[in-house]
């Protein structure tokens, strides 16, 4: 098998927390926002990252992307060392890897023209040559009139900026694309039209992508891989099919079995698996599995023993003392 | 307790007539709520759904007099609840029926409670607003309706802030209040939309429990169709200010009608499934409300538009069992509109 263009190891980023007094300042504690995250993405796969809110899948794709830096841990893409590489080297690694943010709105600068936007990443690399033909070419590619170059983002509709913000990553053709909630603050119609797009540019372009997303449904459409994540780790991994049909980890059951399916006669005959609560605090994790608190199979050793990712049943890794097969979807 | 049950055969608890609602902007006039009409029955769920700008929202807003002041107004129809019209209501008789008699919980529960009074005092004062009980008395009953929404240690958690709340709780706490008077009608705009999904199930079942509880009827405004699915007894489609299909919830995802309804059951992602490699998608995107034409306002973006479609809107079509269509194709059975 060939190497993987994505190795991620141990990856750790805790946030220090400080109490304000009026003089002084000292650190109370941190939250750990990612706790050991291990995950290989191989090229031209799409791997998604799914969990509730806090559960660290934005952290993590920033911190893959260095957009923020890492407490520690190692990030290897296409065998440079993400983490360790200097400005220049780090100034090529942007090129190859890009990201499409969650909010249309906040994400485009409403002073920057859609040329301005769009072809900035050419701009940096000196690529000038016959450059309104190449933005125009972009925009053509994502679904916009090649007219639109001379607008601002304002004039557009949510759908349309996403996918001008998708139309400026893939101007410096990336190997990687990073995708955080792309489709979360769009209409139901509007989000199938970009999910569809993302489909066809992926095999354009050859594009590896890692597609982080609450919305299970969304992810279960696009992905190759699934990893769920609950407080800054990762609780099971495995192939699509494996990890909506046959889940094996207690919270991925749970979390699947909460998501209401379209459809009145098999949502009102599915067994939902109730959650007590809401996720503990990451400033102060649970001991032992972190799940224990809100398990509805927690025994003792739960309590105390941490259970590592790996393959126990069902063919898919799971970090759970208690694996067991279950549709819950 | 389903639709058929609760339906007895006997008046609407609510019966809304072609209920028109602008919004002046700088634009022009938009005309977000264009002749709506719909009946809501005691103890029945019914959901409005539809995408943003379809004016689910503007409907439940103009109902209780609360669109935004200066821009926004009731400009026709009537809305009869309990013999009288809400929309003829004046100033202080329509803050006696509103927070008492219909009752109304929003998708942000930070903004809509206030942060500076302790939980329990803001259902206290809205009970006292109403009722003339004493402040103990008051007190005491915010502690049994915050342990009524599923909210742990209730007495402690009464002298607590907005702020010291998860977001689960808050709207849990923010259902405690609308619930206090126990209002005939709950009318719940994206009441989870703001939620991860474990406490977006946890809070659908407070709410449905209520239901029975407190035997109320609710108007549950979504665009989530999986939201529909789980809780809704009956439904009602909206695009572009008007209302284009109602129907029971069963009858609805099994046998949509209007192409708009069909294109987006088909257009979602499953959970239970994968749909190949595309999803089906509406080209196009919904209309703009200011000054819309006569014609149907989903024609432009309709795989099976004819002529007719850009020249009048379709009338209301009733196709058996209560449930409606506004297609010109609908009762034609020449007119395919399946692809």
């Amino acid at each position: 098998m060939s190497e993987p263009l994505l190795i991620v190891r141990d990856l750790v980023k805790h946030f220090p927390q400080y109490e304000q007094r009026i003089l002084t300042k000292r650190q109370t504690g941190s939250v750990r926002a990612v706790d050991g995250v291990n995950l290989d993405v191989m090229a031209g796969e799409t791997v998604g990252l799914v969990g509730e809110s806090g559960c660290g899948k934005s952290t993590t794709a920033r911190l893959i992307l260095r957009l923020i830096e890492a407490t520690s841990g190692s990030v290897i893409f296409d065998g440079v060392d993400v983490l360790n590489a200097d400005d220049e080297a780090l100034r090529r690694l942007r090129r190859q890897m890009q990201i499409v943010f969650q909010d249309p709105y906040a994400s485009l600068n409403p002073r920057l023209s859609v040329r301005e936007i769009v072809g900035e990443g050419l701009r940096i690399w000196g690529e000038t040559a016959d450059f309104d033909k190449r933005v125009g070419d972009l925009l053509d590619r994502v679904g916009l009139n090649r007219r639109f170059l001379d607008r601002y983002p304002h004039e557009f509709s949510g759908g349309q900026r996403q996918r001008l913000g998708i139309a400026r990553a893939l101007a410096v053709r990336p190997k990687l694309l990073v995708l955080d909630e792309p489709v979360s603050a769009l209409d139901v119609s509007v989000q199938a039209q970009v999910l569809n797009l993302l489909v066809d540019l992926r095999d354009e372009f050859d594009l590896t992508m890692i597609f982080i997303a609450h919305d299970l449904s969304v992810v279960r459409q696009i992905c190759d891989r699934v990893a769920v994540m609950y407080l800054g780790r990762i609780v099971e991994l495995g192939d699509r099919d494996g990890i909506y049909t046959r889940s094996t980890h207690p919270y991925t059951q749970a979390l699947m079995s909460a998501v209401p399916v379209p459809d009145p006669v098999h949502e009102r005959e599915r067994e939902r698996i109730p959650l007590e609560g809401d996720p503990p605090s990451p400033l102060n994790p649970p001991s032992g599995c972190r799940f224990h608190p809100r398990c509805f199979k927690a025994e003792t050793i739960c309590r105390t023993e941490d259970p590592p990712l790996i393959e126990r049943v069902g063919g898919h890794e799971c970090a759970c003392h208690f694996p067991e097969v279950s549709n819950v979807t | 307790m389903s639709a058929a049950q609760s339906d007895g055969g006997g008046a609407p608890l609510l019966r809304v007539d072609d209920l028109r609602a602008t919004y002046d902007t700088e634009g022009g006039v938009v005309r977000a709520v264009d002749g709506v009409s719909f009946e809501l029955r005691h103890g029945e769920v019914l959901a409005i759904v539809g995408e943003s700008g379809s004016g689910k929202t503007a409907t439940s807003l103009a109902l209780l007099d609360l669109l935004p002041k200066h821009i926004g107004k009731v400009v026709g129809g009537s809305a009869e609840f309990d013999g009288i019209d809400l929309t003829k209501l004046s100033a202080a008789d329509m803050r006696a029926v509103r927070g008492a008699r219909i009752a109304m919980i929003f998708q942000d529960a930070l903004t809509a409670l206030n942060p500076v009074h302790k939980v329990g005092k803001q259902i206290s004062e809205m009970i006292r607003a109403h009722q003339r009980v004493p402040r103990s008395q008051a007190w005491e009953r915010a502690v049994d309706l915050l342990e009524m929404v599923g909210i742990p240690n209730p007495r402690e958690r009464a002298s607590n802030y907005v702020h010291e709340f998860s977001g689960g709780m808050r709207q849990r706490a923010m259902i405690a209040m609308a619930i206090a008077l126990e209002p005939e009608i709950l009318i719940a705009d994206e009441p989870t939309t703001a939620l991860d999904v474990t406490v977006q199930a946890q809070v659908l079942d407070v709410l449905l429990g209520l239901r029975e509880r407190l035997g109320m009827s609710i108007i549950l405004i979504t665009h989530d169709l999986g939201v529909v699915a789980r809780a809704a007894d009956r439904v009602m489609v909206m695009y572009g200010g008007r209302k284009i299909e109602e129907q029971t919830t069963e009858g609805l995802f099994a046998n949509p009608q209007h192409p708009y309804t069909k294109g987006l059951l088909r257009s979602m992602p499953r959970l239970d499934s994968v749909i190949g490699d595309r999803l089906t998608q509406i080209p196009g995107a919904p209309p703009s409300l200011v000054n819309p034409s006569e014609a149907c306002r989903f024609a432009p973006r309709c795989d099976f538009a004819r002529p007719i479609c850009d020249e009048q809107y379709p009338a209301q079509v009733s196709i058996g069992s209560g449930s409606q269509v506004a297609c010109h194709a609908a009762g034609d059975p020449t007119w395919e509109t399946n692809t």
